[in-house]
């Protein structure tokens, strides 16, 4: 069991190995995000790409699909120079697939993943048809009696149809082992003794052959469009796992929706591991196999296939298998065609995450955060509290200085700030709640359509998924984000305090009421003595007149211009205050924005750089 | 022959044929289900049957049989054509696929049948010379260029139609060469479906390769069910395997109840430059096909079968059809409900923010108390509240508070709530419509919500909707004798009043009892009852919500039309019952299930 190859990667693998973890990030990232079967696609493909790359990388797969009658098992048996594949003219004949290995040691968990039971053990020296043209069915005699001998199929039934299609070799009907689809297991037939003599196969690019087969799995595959319809999904399966896709074609099925549209048509990507072979070349004339070898390469350029080249053979005449053969040898030697089918799978898979991926975007704008603080200062009742703010400091104001006979008026009005609850600022401000609803759909809604209209912005340059992660994300913060602003404006220092300033105006409004009071009360005890009949004390004149009288005018006067002005004056620094406040809360909602939305909010946009960055390296790299 | 009269039957069938017509045109399937597609197809079918051959076929039972060559690509149809009728008449080749254009063949006598449109009157005919005729009068080219095959008609389409009139093939017999039913020539398919359908027997052409495949199959267990007559012709059989691959045939189309079709093997040989198989090679087939045509009876008689048959099939067509139409309905009327169920939850929920004074707190609260005026003191004194003392108290006291602020605030807090609930009712919508595959398909014609759009809409229902309050509480207010007292409120503070006291009244709609929730709402309550009175204040509040809900609620069904008019085109289909119900009618139409005809 020596492994006969080195057991290094191939070179090519190490980009590819940066692909295939792009790929895995992604997956990780469009979790929950991405359509689930677009997931789903994209785990089965790393789980078979990781599963590839554990398994022996010596070994190259080389899958045979075609439709029924197309000459699949004519043609491994060609390539083969065995009798291994049964052939026969019943449709569809091979039910179970057939491996063929060239240096078995280290295949088998390889043929294990690719469930196939049926295996044929060839030493890594048989050679692959060695090149030459001419003679396939001399090719074939020379290794069918050996290699479909009663020691390989011990106990198979010596099936009529072994050699009878052989003589008759109508059809690609060429040679039968019968080994008709048992459960036979893992039994694995072995016909070491007959190689040798193939080697003495006459052809240009002789034996060193020894080395250059070594490593090569070919599978003969099922149908897909016989009315077997299980046959069907083993190619399907199969499809997915080989490491070349070899696609067996004949002249009457070449342009069948089947082929085309089940399968190449997907498969753009996959240029680099597809081969498609014309079988039963031999049974047009060269025009028309020219005519209809382009006619097929246009149909594959159409698919998106134009570098595959149709390899127009005959398994019957062997005419052109030669040059198959080179063509998978050249594969197999440099085994590289296990990770090429890989990183093609890995583009395919790229390239249907690209919709999902979009240019790098910044998350919201500066002015879509300010708009959403404005908006949510609107919600948590920012006016309101403001009014109270400015009108509480307009009453508190006439309350010290107001005209002191109306003053009590405004004592009647309840204190705006307490009737929110805003007042008692000797609490610990955590501890508090404002009386500012918070449920008041008003309120809510407001916050939903702020977080909607922010979400919308945050999301836009993005694609789907991503779009809507991106709304979400600003969407589901809402009742979080209503208490948040809650605390946010009870936690503001909204300068409650009275300004002693306004002392000296209290203080000149008793002195202007004691001046009225004095000479209201001055008049009246003049007015009480000359009521009496007593003489009254001569009134003090200030320029002619009387000083009680100008007392009260003075008093009168001064009260009230001394009210104006304290309600000018304080509409003015009511203004003020309520700026600040303003500026105060906003900041203070605007950070609880940031703390609450806008965390999420960019987590998920980054989320969406990041899964877009992701799928961008690897589509570079692939 | 004892297959009972079609003719009969005929008067009877025609015009329910033509309802069942009507019926498949109105079905187009609009929704994007895993069986619509196939539905679609399949109902397209079933019309172009009824036009094609059904129809046509009922009117004239003496026409002249159609038969139709049809298989694989590559199976070698045409050049079994050119083999029957003797000459080149179809193109054939190597390059896959060949035929494009049907070709249909009749003997000259026969051409009336086929010129006017009776037959597949979709397909636009060409008729080409009748190479007898030039043969026999341009001898010096030979029949090799004179009876050329055609090349494709550029000047028609693909759907075209080629008459060639030959006298090698019997009359009351014509030949269609169709095109293949599995290439990657997508209108090929359709149109050899089409043509199929269309026939009276088939010539079911495969290969010792194809013999197996499946595409052909479904079409044979198609004919199978449909009883039609149809001859197999296994081509290009390898020498040597013949019996083999005969009894393999014989065994699948016994499987598929075509046992007693009979099978002619044609040979693999090398045709040679004038790609022309010998005529003995054919001959087998062309005696069978004399016999029809000789029989007049015989091909009544397989006319007949046929579309009996066909009409049986039209039956259980129509049945998978209305299956289909079903499954449309009952996925449409799912996607409705998710509609309707997420406006229904906006109007419910917009009702319940409208309802308990909940819209009064915050800043309506905050306002409304402005207006009113002032802590509890002032609240046992509302109905004494005149303008003078506004006006001094908002001299002295601070800013004035005008009915319109408090308007304002009411209607802003109102259309922040109905502008959200219309927005997550649109959310709601869009998100169950992408659930669905159907659903998202159809989201692409839904206009993008357009919050600005829906803002003012909103905010104009507002508008007049408390416009409408004020023209209510004026026509009430004239023929009282409140209205001096209202006037010292001002129509406008008890139009504020009335909204306020909306939003404060429990018990929704329909309950004429009006409560009233919370405190603040206690001062416009009184207000109200000053000017006009308990019973009119209960009857002014439930005509302003009822006013409102109907406001709200066609504003939300303005939204939601925007997906109903997706699922439109459904509506306009023919029902999944009634298509079930003429497909019971045409099968009690039919005569019985020919038991065991003679064969």
């Amino acid at each position: 069991m020596s492994r006969p190859g080195p057991d290094t990667e191939p070179g090519a693998s190490a980009p590819l190995s940066e692909v295939l973890a792009h790929l895995q990030d992604a997956y990780e990232l469009g979790a929950d995000r991405l359509p689930q079967e677009e997931l789903e696609r994209l785990r089965r493909m790393l789980e078979r790409a990781g599963r590839r790359r554990s398994l022996s990388a010596d070994h190259t797969v080389v899958g045979i699909f075609g439709p029924t009658g197309s000459g699949k098992s004519s043609l491994v048996n060609a390539l083969s120079g065995t009798g291994a594949a049964r052939v026969a003219v019943r449709r569809p004949t091979t039910s179970e697939p057939l491996a063929l290995v060239w240096g078995s040691s280290g295949s088998d968990e390889l043929l294990d993943w690719l469930e196939i039971r049926q295996r044929v053990a060839l030493p890594e020296g048989a050679p692959l048809v060695a090149g030459g043209p001419v003679r396939g069915p001399r090719v074939l005699e020379a290794v069918a009696p050996g290699g479909g001998s009663a020691v390989a199929v011990p106990e198979d039934r010596p099936a009529p149809g072994r050699r009878e299609p052989h003589s008759g070799s109508a059809t690609e009907a060429v040679a039968g082992s019968g080994d008709r689809a048992s459960r036979r297991g893992f039994f694995r037939r072995r016909q070491r003794p007959s190689t040798p003599s193939t080697g003495a196969e006459p052809g240009p690019s002789g034996p060193p052959a020894a080395t250059s087969t070594a490593g090569l799995i070919l599978l003969d595959l099922p149908d897909f469009d016989s009315t077997a319809l299980a046959h069907r999904e083993t190619v399907e399966r199969l499809a997915g796992q080989v490491d070349v896709l070899l696609w067996v074609v004949d002249p009457q099925k070449y342009a069948d929706a089947a082929l085309h549209h089940g399968f190449l048509r997907g498969l753009a990507t996959h240029e680099a591991v597809i081969l498609v072979a014309l079988n039963q070349a031999d049974r047009l004339d060269p025009q028309d196999l020219e005519a209809v070898t382009s006619s097929l390469a246009g149909i594959l350029a159409g698919e998106g296939l134009p570098g595959v080249d149709v390899v127009p053979v005959s398994a019957r005449t062997g005419e052109g298998v030669g040059g198959l053969a080179a063509t998978i040898r050249d594969l197999t030697e440099t085994r590289a065609a296990a990770m090429r089918r890989v990183a093609a799978d890995a583009e395919r898979a790229v390239g249907d995450l690209l919709p999902f991926a979009a240019q790098r975007t910044a998350g919201p704008s500066d002015a879509a955060r300010e708009a959403l603080s404005a908006e949510l200062g609107r919600a948590a009742g920012v006016p309101v509290v403001v009014d109270a703010v400015r009108s509480a400091y307009r009453r508190d104001v006439h309350a010290t200085a107001g005209w002191p006979v109306t003053r009590w008026l405004s004592g009647l009005r309840p204190d705006p700030l307490r009737r929110l609850n805003l007042r008692r600022q000797d609490l610990v401000p955590e501890l508090r709640r404002s009386s500012l609803p918070a449920g008041d759909p008003a309120q809510q809604a407001r916050v939903g359509q702020a977080l909607r209209a922010f979400g919308d912005e945050a999301a836009t340059g993005l694609r789907e998924p991503w779009h809507t992660s991106v709304r979400d994300a600003a969407r589901t913060t809402a009742p979080e984000l209503t208490d948040a602003l809650d605390a946010a404006v009870t936690g503001t220092d909204l300068e409650t305090g009275r300004s002693k300033a306004w002392g000296v105006f209290g203080v000149l409004q008793w002195i202007a009421f004691a001046a009225l009071a004095s000479g209201l009360v001055w008049l009246g005890l003049l007015a009480a003595l000359a009521f009496l009949q007593l003489p009254a004390p001569e009134v003090p004149r200030v320029e002619g007149f009387p000083l009680p009288t100008l007392l009260i005018l003075g008093g009168l006067a001064a009260g009230l211009l001394l009210g104006v002005l304290a309600g000018l004056l304080a509409r003015w620094g009511a203004g003020r205050r309520a700026a600040r406040v303003r500026r105060k809360l906003l900041a203070a909602c605007s950070r609880a924005a940031d703390d609450v939305v806008l965390r999420p909010v960019l987590d998920e946009v980054e989320r969406s750089n990041a899964f877009s960055a992701a799928v961008g390296a690897a589509s570079q790299r692939g | 022959m004892s297959a009972p009269s079609l003719v009969g039957e005929a008067r009877g069938l025609s015009p329910l044929l033509r309802e069942v017509r009507e019926a498949l045109d109105s079905l187009a399937f609009p929704l994007e289900l895993p069986g619509s597609a196939e539905a679609r197809e399949s109902a397209a079918a079933a019309r172009a049957q009824l036009n094609d051959y059904i129809l046509p076929r009922l009117a004239s039972l003496d026409a002249p049989l159609v038969a139709v060559v049809g298989g694989s690509t590559g199976a070698g149809k045409s050049t079994l054509v050119n083999a029957l009728v003797g000459r080149p008449v179809s193109v054939t080749g190597a390059v896959r696929p060949t035929t494009r254009q049907p070709l249909l063949l009749h003997h000259p006598d026969d051409g009336a049948w086929f010129d006017d449109a009776r037959v597949l009157p979709t397909l636009s005919r060409v008729r080409l010379a009748a190479d007898d005729a030039t043969s026999g009068t341009t001898g010096a080219d030979g029949p090799s260029t004179a009876g050329a095959p055609a090349p494709l008609h550029q000047a028609a389409g693909l759907d075209t139609l080629l008459l060639r009139p030959t006298s090698s093939l019997p009359s009351g017999l014509a030949l269609l060469d169709a095109p293949d039913v599995d290439s990657i020539a997508d209108e090929n398919r359709r149109l050899a479906g089409q043509l199929l359908a269309a026939a009276d027997l088939w010539i079911f052409v495969t290969t010792a390769n194809r013999y197996a495949d499946a595409v052909p199959w479904r079409l044979l267990a198609e004919a199978g069910r449909r009883d039609v007559l149809v001859a197999v012709v296994l081509d290009r059989v390898p020498a040597g395997v013949e019996e083999e691959i005969r009894s393999d045939l014989l065994t699948l189309l016994s499987a598929e109840n075509l046992g007693h079709a009979p099978i002619f093997v044609v040979p693999e040989m090398d045709l040679g430059p004038s790609r022309m198989l010998p005529a003995d090679a054919v001959e087998p087939i062309m005696r069978w096909l004399q016999a029809l045509a000789a029989d007049a009876d015989g091909r009544r008689d397989i006319a007949r079968r046929t579309v009996s048959g066909a009409l049986r099939a039209l039956a259980a067509r129509i049945d998978a059809i209305a299956d289909a139409a079903d499954q449309e309905q009952s996925v449409a009327d799912a996607l409705r409900a998710a509609v309707e169920g997420a406006y229904a939850d906006a109007l419910a929920d917009v009702l319940a923010a409208t309802e308990d004074g909940k819209l009064l707190r915050g800043e309506v609260l905050a306002r409304w108390q402005d207006f009113v005026g002032t802590g509890e003191f002032m609240r046992g004194l509302e109905t004494r509240i005149g303008r003078a003392r506004d006006r001094v108290s908002a001299f002295f006291t601070g800013r004035p508070a005008p009915a319109a602020t408090v308007a304002e605030a009411i209607g802003s807090g109102l259309q922040t709530v109905i502008v959200e609930q219309a927005a997550r009712a649109d959310e709601t919508a869009r998100r169950r419509w992408r659930a669905d595959p159907a659903g998202r398909v159809l989201l692409e014609d839904v206009p993008i919500w357009d919050a600005a759009h829906v803002s003012a809409d909103v905010a104009r229902e507002i508008r007049e909707w408390q416009q409408d309050i004020l023209l209510l509480v004026q026509a009430e207010g004239a023929d009282r004798r409140f209205t001096a007292r209202m006037l010292s409120f001002g129509v406008n503070g008890v139009a504020v009043a009335l909204m306020v006291v909306v939003f404060a009244s429990t018990g929704g709609l329909t309950g004429g009892e009006i409560g009233i929730a919370g405190a603040s709402a206690v001062a416009g309550q009184k207000l109200l009852e000053a000017v006009f009175g308990d019973d009119a204040v209960r009857r002014l509040a439930a005509t302003a919500r009822r006013n409102l809900y109907q406001r709200v609620e066609a504003l939300l069904r303005r939204e939601r039309d925007a997906y109903g008019r997706c699922l439109h085109p459904l509506a306009l289909q023919t029902s999944a019952e009634a298509l079930t119900v003429l497909a019971t009618r045409l099968r009690t139409a039919l005569p019985a299930e020919p038991a065991g005809d003679d064969a």
